[in-house]
């Protein structure tokens, strides 16, 4: 035993670097901090992990009362930096959301006025409740980086994160986001029920004096850092077979009959830089076809403009019809 | 597999072959294998026409081989970086020469196939690489086309049946490949385009093709004019007067032939009209004669020719004697030193060529009487029946022995004899001789039989050079004869009546009583046959007793011969345990009349298969297969030939099917019965073989992986995984293609002590990084690799993966 004990950490540290190793310890940081904000729910903490450091954006969906905000909070909370929060109502208008030019009475000109989006974690609440032309609002700054305004180009935050809520049952004042925005995200998230005991341990935590307000000193990270983490995953190495077995699973869904809309070459994008991440989070410097396969769900689900219901079926079918590259 | 695998770290790893989802089409296979098909029509006649069966055989295997490795390695990977792709012109243009090059070679060690089928070669090979490149469409096209222009071409040329059961084979399977790429073509206006790579393949493989016939062109048209070089492209009517060696068929088949002007098949001049105008002495001259016209006086224009030493003194004999019949045959013979041969003088002339199976005895004379140094014919007629006329497909056969009541049952088969150098009126007839056959002579009295019982033409002195017989001949059965003492019962065919078969066999037995006497000093002959047949009953099983005993037991010495004072060539035959042919055919002769069977000897030709002709088709007899054996007698006018010299193939004797069937079935259970405890012993060790055969397996592929011990890592770690998925689909519990080694193999491991688990994990985890990232897989992982590998090895043994297996068939 105590032989196998020495080969198993022989072979974490054979492969890593020293970086490697002080990076996985942050990322330590991160993962106890965020499930103890959502208590049972590791496999999603994960995923959103999978997701920060692969620089994509978020959307959860699902129903009301789910912690989706809670998670989402402490996600802003554990990578520092500014955070901002918008609660998206058919009022909001895109002003509000980017900032706009104001006339100064002293200077005697406008001067800009910064909006919530010049943050580094923005929270959108409940997002299909704005209207389209708000949720349009976020294409170039999700995209991009950026905002222009009044012909001026503005720059974001290097570490601009967008978190999105959507409850998918109240339709009424509801705008289902346009399918050009949604593959602007990185992964769709469905939290769920916790299961009973997640549950128990979550009341026992609730009884007693409350927490207050999270502050910055709660961060784990801070800006800088979470910037190195997403260069170092975006150099975890694919092997072009690897690349290749991507580019046959998008081949896979433009061939579904189910599916009308494709897999976008951004989405493959995507979806190779969130298995690098995930690769990552296995303590690993290479992707291997695993990877791929545990990110296909969320990364796909967004995307493809199918039912909510038959998503995980498809994605099930696309990834049993694509041969695992192994010995050939 | 492991050929893409960069065994340098940091070197671009080769893109490595990967199955495609919707990739694999049926045209593409299909395409190939049409054109396999058409080479292995074009097989047949290149078999009927090859100077080395084995040679040929090889040269196809390569061609269909190395196309058909080509497709496999291109199946999956067609990506311009494949070496096979960004070769493929000088690959296809290569492979399209490579039949000329080798008949080159072939040529100078003397082998080699004509001219068209040399085409034909080059043809096929073109048409199977661009079929090996059928994932470009382009190159299906070309293929299917050149296939059918082969397969056609061949059709014309060949006219073996089983080259008509192909071609259908081939349209049926045109048929399907059209159907096939029609309904890819539909469903490819839905599928994503797939870009083909513009090369030139047609016009490469049209350029090669068009080069190699260039090539042939210089090779054999520097020496001569166009003709020349377009009559090796194309069979002629000789007209040219030039003979290939290697020609398949047609004219100039040799300086003896003489060129056909009707039929360019013809086996002989007598077939032809030509043969009219010629000045050589011809059988037509004589139905000149009988029809009224004054005969011309044949000028002979045959030359003596030398014969070989060693055979010098019995072919002069004999052939002296077929002029003068009832002479005798002297079994005392001076000894001769035989010549040293040079290669030069072995170029003896062929006195016949026989068409037909062999090996063959084709009787000239034969002999009745024997005085203990001499045997001679006592002129005493055989009664024989009528000459009669037949004509079967319009051509005359004379009737010389009615074969329909020949006693012995057995089937008929002919034999055609060409007339080379042989001088006699004697037709070289096969034993139990039935019909005769010349082109166009339809007289009966044109043959007879001689005394000694050789159809023979009685009114001519020789039958001419070149002359084509066709002869008819009972086979024989002897099965009948094997149980019935036929001395005494003769066998008669059933529609005789009891009365009939008794005047026949009182007939019989005055005619064959001068067949039984033996020379009164060979009493010592007649003692050891009676001691060889004292056990076995009496009728044709003692005649095989007798011949087997002399077959076995004395060697044949072309060279020791009976001295000159002997009296009694068999005494010293059987002293001295040695001689040549016709001291044996004599002892067989006079022992087996000691016991009462009627024989009489007979001298003639041995066709021996060794000299079968491949190219012509034809056995040619020389002088040196001058040969002696032994008839005997199994009623009044039938003689069954028997070999008694050693290393002579005996004629062979024909079975019905029920006594093939009992004579395979009684050897069956005769080796059986001898080899019953090896069997059993071999039976039980297969039995536990099969029972512990995982186990046999395993040990075998462990051995395997032993072997790359100390390699770098990497081949290690593949081969393990090779095992664990071979060990896998023993136990059949197969990985599917789309499901990844970790779950597979960690989500069946569940059930195992933690410490295996963690030993399989660890396991993965190195075999992942030897896939997926193998250039970070150092050489000096050497021993954590070869650990874990063993690990696996131990951890996953088929008999636990079927255990899982079973598991999972209870849980479902």
């Amino acid at each position: 035993m105590t032989k196998l004990e020495t080969m198993n950490s022989k072979n974490q540290k054979a492969p890593s670097t020293e970086g490697h190793c002080q990076y996985q310890s942050t990322i330590d940081g991160l993962r106890l901090s965020l499930n103890e904000a959502l208590i049972g729910k590791s496999d999603i903490v994960e995923l959103v992990l999978a997701c920060v450091l692969s620089r994509g954006h978020i959307l959860f969906d699902d129903l009301p009362g789910l912690g989706k905000t809670t998670l989402a909070k402490a996600v802003a909370r554990v990578i520092g930096g500014r955070f901002a929060r918008v609660q998206c109502t058919p009022d909001l208008l895109p002003g509000d959301i980017t900032g706009f030019n104001i006339f100064n009475q002293k200077s005697r000109g406008f001067e800009f006025r910064e909006g919530p989006i010049f943050s580094d974690v923005l929270l959108a609440d409940e997002i299909n409740r704005a209207t389209p032309r708000t949720q349009s609002a976020l294409f170039e700054a999700m995209a991009e980086r950026q905002v222009t305004i009044d012909n001026q180009t503005y720059p974001l935050s290097d570490s601009f994160i967008v978190i999105a809520t959507q409850n998918p049952v109240e339709s009424h004042g509801a705008f289902p986001l346009p399918e050009a925005q949604l593959d602007r995200f990185s992964m769709k998230l469905r939290i769920g029920y916790p299961d009973p005991s997640s549950e128990l341990s979550m009341l026992a935590a609730n009884v007693g004096p409350q927490e207050q307000n999270p502050t910055a000193s709660d961060a784990i990270i801070d800006p800088a850092q979470l910037q190195m983490l997403q260069q170092h995953v975006a150099g975890v190495g694919v092997d072009v077979n690897v690349q290749r077995y991507l580019v046959d699973l998008a081949t896979a869904t433009r061939n579904h009959r189910d599916i009308t809309l494709g897999l976008s070459p951004r989405g493959l994008l995507t979806w190779q830089r969130a298995a690098q991440a995930w690769a990552h989070l296995q303590r690993r410097d290479f992707v291997v076809p695993d990877d791929i396969q545990h990110v296909a769900g969320p990364i796909l689900e967004v995307r493809l403009a199918v039912d909510i219901d038959s998503g995980p079926k498809i994605v099930k079918e696309i990834l049993d019809s694509v041969p695992v590259p192994v010995l050939n | 597999m492991t050929t893409g695998l960069p065994t340098k770290a940091g070197a671009s790893p080769l893109p490595r072959s990967h199955m495609k989802p919707f990739s694999e089409k049926p045209s593409e296979s299909g395409t190939l294998l049409l054109a396999t098909v058409a080479a292995i029509t074009l097989l047949i006649p290149r078999f009927e026409s090859t100077r080395s069966v084995s040679l040929l055989f090889l040269s196809a295997l390569l061609s269909v081989g190395l196309p058909w490795s080509i497709w496999w390695f291109l199946r999956g990977d067609q990506s311009p970086k494949n070496k096979l792709i960004k070769f493929a012109p000088a690959i296809i243009a290569g492979w399209v020469l490579w039949p000329t090059l080798t008949e080159l070679v072939a040529r100078a060690v003397g082998l080699g196939e004509a001219p068209e089928i040399l085409m034909l070669t080059t043809l096929q090979n073109a048409g199977l690489i661009t079929a090996a490149y059928s994932h470009w469409r382009r190159c299906q096209q070309v293929a299917c086309l050149i296939s059918s222009f082969m397969t056609l071409y061949v059709l014309i040329i060949c006219s073996q049946p089983v080259v008509f059961v192909l071609a259908g084979l081939f349209g049926v399977m045109m048929l399907w490949w059209l159907m096939a790429r029609y309904w890819e073509r539909v469903s490819n206006t839905y599928a994503s385009h797939r870009s083909d790579r513009c090369l030139p393949v047609r016009s490469s493989v049209l350029a090669s093709v068009a080069g190699g016939l260039l090539l042939l062109a210089v090779l054999f048209g520097t020496t001569g004019g166009a003709t020349y070089v377009l009559g090796g492209f194309m069979p002629t009517s000789g007209g040219n007067s030039d003979s290939n060696d290697l020609a398949r068929s047609g004219v100039g088949d040799g300086d003896a032939m003489v060129a056909a002007q009707e039929d360019a098949s013809s086996f002989g001049p007598v077939e032809s009209d030509l043969f009219l105008e010629s000045e050589m002495p011809s059988l037509y001259d004589m139905m000149n004669e009988t029809y009224g016209e004054p005969p011309k006086p044949p000028k002979k224009r045959e030359r003596a020719k030398g014969l070989p030493q060693g055979n010098m003194k019995i072919t002069h004999q004999r052939t002296a004697k077929t002029e003068r019949s009832g002479k005798e045959l002297s079994t005392i013979r001076r000894m001769v030193a035989r010549k040293h041969l040079d290669l030069k003088d072995r170029k003896a002339p062929a006195l016949l060529h026989v068409v037909g199976r062999v090996p063959l005895h084709l009787a000239i004379e034969r002999y009745d009487t024997f005085n203990g140094r001499d045997w001679e014919h006592s002129n005493e007629k055989l009664n024989h029946s009528n000459l009669s006329l037949r004509m079967r497909e319009d051509k005359p056969w004379v009737q010389v022995q009615p074969a329909a009541n020949f006693a012995i049952p057995g089937g008929l088969e002919t034999h055609g004899v060409k007339i080379i150098n042989l001088k006699t009126k004697r037709v070289p007839s096969p034993p139990q001789i039935t019909a005769v056959h010349i082109d166009k002579i339809d007289l009966v009295d044109f043959y007879g039989w001689s005394t000694d019982g050789v159809v023979e033409m009685p009114q001519r002195d020789l039958i001419p050079q070149l002359t084509v017989l066709y002869t008819q001949s009972s086979k024989v059965n002897l099965n009948c004869l094997r149980e019935l003492d036929f001395t005494k019962n003769l066998p008669v065919h059933r529609k005789f009546r009891e009365d009939q078969r008794k005047s026949r066999a009182a007939i019989a037995s005055a005619t064959v009583k001068r067949h039984l006497a033996i020379p009164p000093q060979s009493q010592k002959a007649a003692t050891l046959a009676a001691e060889w047949t004292a056990s076995v009953p009496r009728g044709w099983q003692q005649v095989e007793a007798i011949i087997s005993h002399l077959r076995s037991d004395f060697a044949h010495d072309p060279l020791a011969t009976a001295p000159e004072a002997t009296d009694d060539v068999v005494n010293h035959f059987l002293n001295a345990g040695c001689g040549p042919d016709y001291l044996f055919a004599t002892t067989a002769a006079v022992m087996l009349r000691s016991q009462g069977y009627p024989t009489r000897l007979v001298t003639g030709f041995y066709a021996d298969p060794k000299n079968y002709d491949r190219a012509g088709g034809q056995t040619i007899v020389l002088p040196e297969d001058v040969h002696v054996w032994v008839e005997v007698g199994v009623g009044g006018s039938k003689w069954v030939a028997v070999e008694p010299t050693p290393g002579y193939e005996p004629p062979p004797e024909v079975l019905t099917w029920k006594q093939q069937f009992a004579q395979l079935a009684a050897a069956l259970t005769g080796w059986l019965k001898a080899n019953v405890f090896l069997l059993m012993s071999g039976g039980f060790v297969l039995l536990g073989i099969w029972y512990t055969r995982f186990t046999w397996l395993d040990w075998g592929l462990i051995s395997l992986i032993r072997l790359w011990r100390w390699g770098h890592p990497i081949h290690r770690i593949r081969a393990t995984l090779y095992m664990l998925e071979y060990r896998s689909w023993l136990a059949g519990l197969p990985r599917p293609s789309t499901v990844t080694v970790r779950q597979w193999y960690l989500d069946r491991s569940q059930g195992l002590p933690e410490e295996s688990k963690n030993q399989l994990s660890f396991f993965i985890n190195i075999l992942e990084r030897a896939l997926y990232a193998p250039a970070t897989l150092k050489t000096a992982d050497r021993d954590q690799t070869a650990h874990a590998c063993r690990n696996a090895i131990q951890h996953l043994r088929t008999p636990q993966l079927r255990s899982w297996a079973q598991q999972g068939d209870l849980q479902r």
